[in-house]
């Protein structure tokens, strides 16, 4: 940087601009450190978006399992009746007794829900019989079996008959977390069993 | 910047900053960002504890639940209340590979402890406790989830 004196030589006035600006050297230092800092924060930014994907996915397979736990359980609790099968709607529902990828949920006060996975989704959706309404329970499932009726050592049955069962479910995601600079994924088991309390 | 002579030959500190001062200017950048990343990798690590807890939250209902799915006549004879499969005491389970550890994708076994205790014998009343201890990986520090419910006799 240049210093004016008060007394600037005849040369200088002649030439101000000489004196005036910046060297090459204190501008290439200068853009030098702020090229680095820029460097340093683009650093910092992209590897927030990178936890933020991670956090985000976990806390999203998070929030699904809770939905599908509380809305679930409540549901095959206070059922009169539960079945697992397979099927995509209430129609073509068929009872398997044992392992599928449907629940059937009889309502005390009548009426039925039906849970059932959409193996080329991936998304376990819920009908409702009352007013035919499809909402989504959980999505990026992998799994191919998510109802199971088990005894009480959680070996897998038969509710053909039996009085004493509980129903597990089981939820795989899969998640693609980013894909820059390597491919990184999410993996998420959740596993539960709920038993109708009409069987006490 | 431009300063003439005479104010610079007066006060240097005004002039321009000193090495002191910008070293002390970066060490805070340094230190805002290292805050800043610990920050996104410690709400990484506690969503990671979020979901992992739920996992093995949901293994301890499960237990919990086997337990209700089970037999309990209290009508039975020739002693009432003994007819039952899932009899008073402890029951230590494994649940192998039950656990997925986000990003990683390997496995973790829980251990789940059960235990049935007979709280009334009229009303015939028990209690059921399930504990499973798992431990986080990423400070292999132990936790326990509980679940304790009580149940009538049927």
């Amino acid at each position: 940087m240049k210093l004016l004196s008060d007394n600037l030589s005849p040369k200088a006035l002649l030439h101000p601009m000489r004196v005036r600006a910046f060297t090459l050297v204190e501008l290439m230092v200068t853009m030098a450190i702020f090229m680095l800092l820029v460097l340093a924060m683009v650093g910092v930014q992209v590897f927030g978006f990178k936890i933020n994907s991670l956090t985000t996915s976990k806390l999203k397979t998070t929030a699904y399992s809770l939905k599908a736990l509380n809305q679930i359980q409540t549901q095959v609790r206070g059922a009169s009746s539960v079945v697992v099968g397979n099927g995509g709607s209430l129609a073509s529902f068929t009872s398997t007794g044992t392992t599928g990828t449907a629940l059937l949920i009889t309502i005390p006060t009548g009426g039925n829900n039906l849970l059932y996975l959409s193996t080329n989704t991936g998304v376990l959706y819920e009908i409702f019989s009352a007013n035919n309404q499809q909402i989504t329970v959980a999505s990026n499932l992998t799994n191919q079996v998510v109802f199971q009726t088990v005894d009480y050592r959680g070996t897998n049955i038969s509710s053909t008959g039996l009085e004493n069962f509980a129903i597990r479910m089981t939820l795989q995601f899969f998640q693609t977390n980013f894909q820059v600079p390597t491919n990184a994924y999410e993996y998420f088991t959740f596993q539960t069993e709920m038993t109708p309390r009409t069987q006490d | 910047m431009v300063i003439r002579k005479k104010q610079a030959a007066k006060s240097r500190a005004v002039a321009a900053f000193t090495l002191v001062e910008v070293t002390m200017a970066i060490g805070i950048l340094v230190l805002v960002m290292a805050g800043m990343i610990y920050g996104y990798v410690q709400t990484n690590a506690q969503a990671e504890w979020s979901s992992m807890s739920l996992s093995v939250q949901a293994l301890t209902v499960q237990s919990v639940e086997q337990a209700r799915a089970a037999k309990w006549d209290v009508y039975s004879t020739p002693t009432p209340g003994t007819t039952n499969e899932f009899a008073v005491g402890t029951n230590t389970t494994v649940f192998t590979s039950a656990v997925l550890i986000p990003s990683s994708g390997t496995t973790m076994n829980v251990t789940n402890v059960l235990q049935i205790t007979t709280v009334t014998t009229i009303p015939a009343l028990r209690q059921i406790r399930s504990d499973c201890a798992w431990t986080f990986p990423n400070t292999g520090a132990t936790f326990t989830n509980t679940v304790i419910t009580y149940r009538g006799g049927s």
